[in-house]
């Protein structure tokens, strides 16, 4: 029997802003437990939580981003349950008025384009940190990450398979990086991905029971876990067992997925109204303020890379992979019209230098200007591409204008044929053995005369001007 | 003249033509509470040394509250001394910031005497489930009290900043024969006050007079950015007009509410009351709202939810009572709450818990704000008519009934947001204070308060003291 795979995510992300969702505190990351905490984040009484308008600017950007309706009406309610890391015992996030609604991603994968539409964003409050003592039986709680601004991203269940899956995550991730309202590092916890999936069969129109499956933390394992849930689902319908709705651990080491809970029926989580907080009115100027500030999204540059700058889409993709490395990129083409040389010394020179430091590129502390002067100096023959690239080197270190640095420098190429001519000469003056082998038939020859030749004009020549004139002056003589 | 029973505004003048200071004035409060806490119970704890000390360093006067000693109701918090909420779950606990009400009387030069007992939780209007004790009312013995009141009563305070979350200010103010306010929802911050519930309750004053009220309600009013429901309105100069009398207003007397068997006591009181605000200029007539059989349980239902959710974060995780010992997580949860908690704390919470569930939660939580919103249509459009509507303030238990009964006559002024004043009105057979509670739209506290000015000074009743402190 065949059988199609249903799958669903629920993205949580969080958000970059500098303070949390409901009180002042900073969101900063790696400081010590419970210092970045005030009544309101840890649960106080009398305290009372106040919303983070950047938050609410954040989910409606991430919203316009995804093709999301924005609802003019949006408010905040409580999900209640009990949990050390929950230091109010309720959760405020959002149930029956999210923020964003029927939104799309459009994805393309090896087999096909396909839309993966999203149902809902909504915003919520993180929950703090459990850390397990090495000493003891105890835990340990850590409320600094309690009120974090998150989002959570909900799709239909459109995905088809773990590829999908990665393509929708990946992609996600670059609008969301591009609109600036998270840094998306799925092993630092900024983004996470629960996958709902269940399995029918092919052509039944019915869902079959679907079990959702959390603790996956690299679209790696977000691949991996539908390779193995999926099986798992046909593998217990094929012998006559059945699925049980529930929540599973994936395990990455082991490969497999452990049931979570114990009780078979879902958690009630006595939604209502937080009364504390204020329903939020959001109207079209907001709205449009907001859209206002969009930057053009990755997909759309990419369109426009191929299209109207002929790049090939491999490095269109790559270009478009950073918001950082595609603003530079469009920077640098204004002082260079050579598209293509621009790309090729972004995606080799440049992400080599950059890369050689970080994983993620945070920054590039180059001017895009001088990129293009580079290109240009290389495309009209002031210097050759050798030069180039140890120009490059040296005027990305310094931060310096390559044009500067080839005029101190003296790095314009030798190009006067007599001078050439005169080098030429001398090397083949004074290495006839390796003059002789040439003529002879040993064409590698040519290799250490040319070598010997650069080495004299200190790398200047242009190297296909002068194995020119060399092979002439050996031919010539006889 | 006993100096104890002196208001605010007399006791400034007093400062001001030397004729005690406010030194002297701590020491009688302390006095009273040596002499009386130990029997009458308002005060958790006290602060009568602190106190003195503070009212000798007086530098100088920077509002009519400077070295006038206040009680604080313990559900509101207090940076630096203890705040029990009338709970063993935060018996020991010190909160580690104070409530913006409070911060705002103690930068006017409030000299804080004590915390006064309160329900537990604030969940209830007299103080029988207090962790630590009933607080006996001087008037009646056999009745238990708000701690705040009694304190001030009994000269243990000058005034006291109290809460009302279903009328426990008011009905209690009038009880003592004081003067309770409770303000429109919001216009006070809520920010550090401790209670159960979120939409329904407002801290308050209680004093000895109308004046007094209108010069702390100045001082504690205004927008706070750490509490969001807080409004932005302007500032008002309270005492401005506040003799401008009560001639030519209308007022709707809830007819309702007068022909309870719970203010049976009280009714004459209420009658001889209108008969005054007639003689005044005022025009009084009855009136019967179509949406009264919704208030008790809207509020209940609104109340028991919230407090359902509100008191999950007493877990014994953070602060507060943990139990020992326990095998693991659930049990250290289960225990600690059940041990710390009373039996009507521990009531409501599974009250709420079931009101909020999701098979309970249309007919209920659901049901109760859709009639919030039809009392409150209801009161708007009587407020288009009358300026004021006028009530007994407090009821009594009597048998049958549902057993929240007593709170009819406060309910409407929660649920609806609107403030409400008590002010004395007479003395039952029993020995029972009355109060008359006016009610007001929305920021109508300038209506209120010379309306019930008018009342205070045409009548006698706000001498009436407790034996204990008569001469």
């Amino acid at each position: 029997m065949k059988y199609e795979i249903v799958i669903g995510l629920e993205v949580h992300v969080e958000l970059k802003t500098q303070s949390k969702i409901f009180c002042s505190c900073s969101t900063r990351f790696g400081e010590p437990p419970n210092t970045n905490c005030c009544p309101v984040c840890s649960g106080m009484p009398g305290a009372l939580p106040v919303i983070n308008k950047k938050v609410i600017d954040y989910a409606i950007k991430a919203g316009l981003a995804t093709n999301c309706t924005i609802a003019d009406f949006t408010r905040m309610d409580r999900k209640n349950y009990f949990y050390p890391d929950l230091p109010g015992a309720y959760q405020i996030s959002q149930m029956d008025f999210p923020i964003c609604k029927n939104g799309h991603i459009d994805i393309e994968t090896e087999d096909l384009d396909k839309r993966i539409r999203i149902n809902r964003i909504h915003m919520e409050e993180d929950a703090g940190k459990l850390v397990h003592s090495e000493y003891s039986d105890d835990s340990l709680v850590d409320y600094n990450r309690a009120g974090t601004p998150l989002i959570e991203i909900v799709t239909e269940p459109d995905i088809s398979n773990g590829d999908e899956a990665k393509v929708f995550l990946e992609k996600l991730k670059a609008i969301l990086e591009f609109i600036e309202v998270s840094d998306c590092k799925m092993q630092e916890g900024s983004l996470r991905a629960d996958v709902n999936l269940s399995v029918r069969p092919a052509g039944q129109k019915e869902f079959g029971i679907r079990t959702e499956m959390k603790n996956l933390n690299s679209f790696k394992a977000v691949t991996r876990a539908i390779e193995y849930e999926s099986k798992r689902h046909i593998y217990e319908l094929e012998t006559g067992g059945s699925i049980i709705q529930e929540t599973r651990r994936w395990d990455d080491v082991k490969g497999k997925s452990y049931s979570m809970r114990t009780k078979e029926q879902a958690e009630d989580y006595r939604y209502f109204p937080d009364p504390n907080l204020m329903p939020i009115h959001i109207d079209a100027g907001w709205i449009e303020g907001i859209r206002s500030q969009l930057p053009q999204l990755p997909h759309i540059r990419k369109e426009k890379y191929i299209t109207q700058y002929n790049l090939p889409p491999y490095d269109a993709a790559i270009l478009t992979s950073s918001k950082i490395l595609s603003d530079f990129f469009e920077e640098s083409i204004k002082f260079s019209r050579n598209y293509k040389g621009v790309s090729n010394w972004i995606m080799g020179e440049l992400l080599r230098l950059l890369k050689s430091e970080d994983d993620d590129i945070e920054a590039i502390p180059y001017k895009p200007e001088y990129l293009g002067t580079l290109v240009n100096l290389i495309d009209d023959k002031t210097i050759n591409t050798n030069i180039g690239k140890k120009v490059f080197m040296e005027s990305f270190k310094e931060n310096k204008d390559p044009a500067l640095i080839v005029k101190e420098q003296d790095l314009a190429p030798v190009s006067d044929e007599g001078e050439l001519l005169d080098i030429i000469r001398k090397i083949i003056g004074q290495n006839p053995g390796s003059a002789a082998d040439y003529r002879g038939g040993k064409k590698k020859a040519l290799g250490f005369l040319m070598g010997q030749i650069m080495r004299e004009t200190k790398g200047k020549a242009d190297p296909v001007f002068v194995r020119d004139l060399l092979t002439g002056e050996l031919e010539k003589k006889e | 003249m006993n100096l104890n029973m002196l208001s605010i505004k007399q006791l400034n003048r007093g400062f001001d033509k030397k004729e005690f200071t406010p030194s002297r004035m701590i020491k009688n409060n302390g006095e009273a509470i040596k002499n009386h806490n130990e029997k009458f119970n308002f005060y958790i704890n006290t602060f009568e040394d602190e106190a003195l000390k503070k009212a000798g360093n007086m530098p100088e006067r920077k509002s009519p509250l400077s070295g006038i000693g206040v009680a604080v109701s313990d559900c509101i918090l207090t940076r630096g001394y203890k705040t029990t909420c009338g709970s063993k779950m935060l018996k020991d606990f010190v909160g580690p910031y104070d409530g913006t009400a409070f911060l705002k009387i103690m930068e006017a030069g409030s000299i804080l005497l004590g915390k006064a007992n309160v329900a537990e939780f604030a969940m209830g209007l007299d103080t029988e489930n207090s962790s630590f004790g009933r607080t006996i009312n001087p008037f009646k013995e056999d009745l238990s009290a708000d701690g705040a009141p009694v304190a001030v009563a009994l000269g243990g305070a000058v005034w006291a900043l109290a809460s009302d979350d279903g009328g426990t200010l008011r009905q209690n103010a009038a009880s003592l024969n004081l003067v309770g306010l409770k303000p429109t929802y919001g216009l006070v911050s809520r920010y550090g006050l401790i209670g159960s519930t979120s939409s329904l309750g407002q801290i308050g004053s209680i004093t000895r007079t109308v004046e007094d009220s209108a010069l702390i309600l100045g001082i504690i009013a205004g927008y706070d950015p750490k509490d969001s429901t807080s409004i932005k309105a302007p500032a008002k100069d309270y005492m401005a007009r506040i003799d401008h009398g009560i001639g030519g207003l209308k007022i709707g007397v809830d007819g309702d509410i007068l022909n309870l068997p719970q203010t049976g006591e009280h009714k004459k009181n209420l009658e001889e009351a209108l008969k005054v605000f007639e003689d005044l200029g005022a025009i009084v007539e009855y009136v019967n709202f179509k949406t009264f059989e919704f208030l008790l349980p809207s509020y209940l239902t609104l109340a028991f939810g919230e407090a359902g959710s509100n008191m999950g974060r007493y877990d014994g995780v953070k602060y507060g009572y943990r139990t020992s010992p326990y095998r693991d997580l659930d049990e250290m949860y289960k225990k600690s709450r059940y041990e710390a908690f009373g039996d009507e704390t521990r009531k409501r919470i599974l009250l709420g818990t079931h009101i909020l569930s999701k098979e309970q939660y249309d007919s209920y939580y659901l049901n109760a704000m859709k009639a919030r919103r039809l009392i409150r249509e209801e009161y708007d459009d009587m407020f288009k008519k009358y300026d004021l509507i006028a009530g007994p303030a407090a009821a009594s238990k009597v048998d049958g009934g549902s057993g929240y009964d007593e709170l009819l006559p406060s309910l409407a002024a929660n649920i609806c947001g609107l403030p409400a004043i008590t002010v004395p009105c007479g003395i039952t057979p029993s020995g029972l204070p009355s109060g008359l509670q006016l009610l007001g739209q929305r920021l109508s506290e300038e209506t209120l308060l010379r309306s019930a000015r008018a009342f205070e000074q045409r009548t006698p009743f706000i001498n009436h003291k407790p034996r204990e402190v008569q001469i």
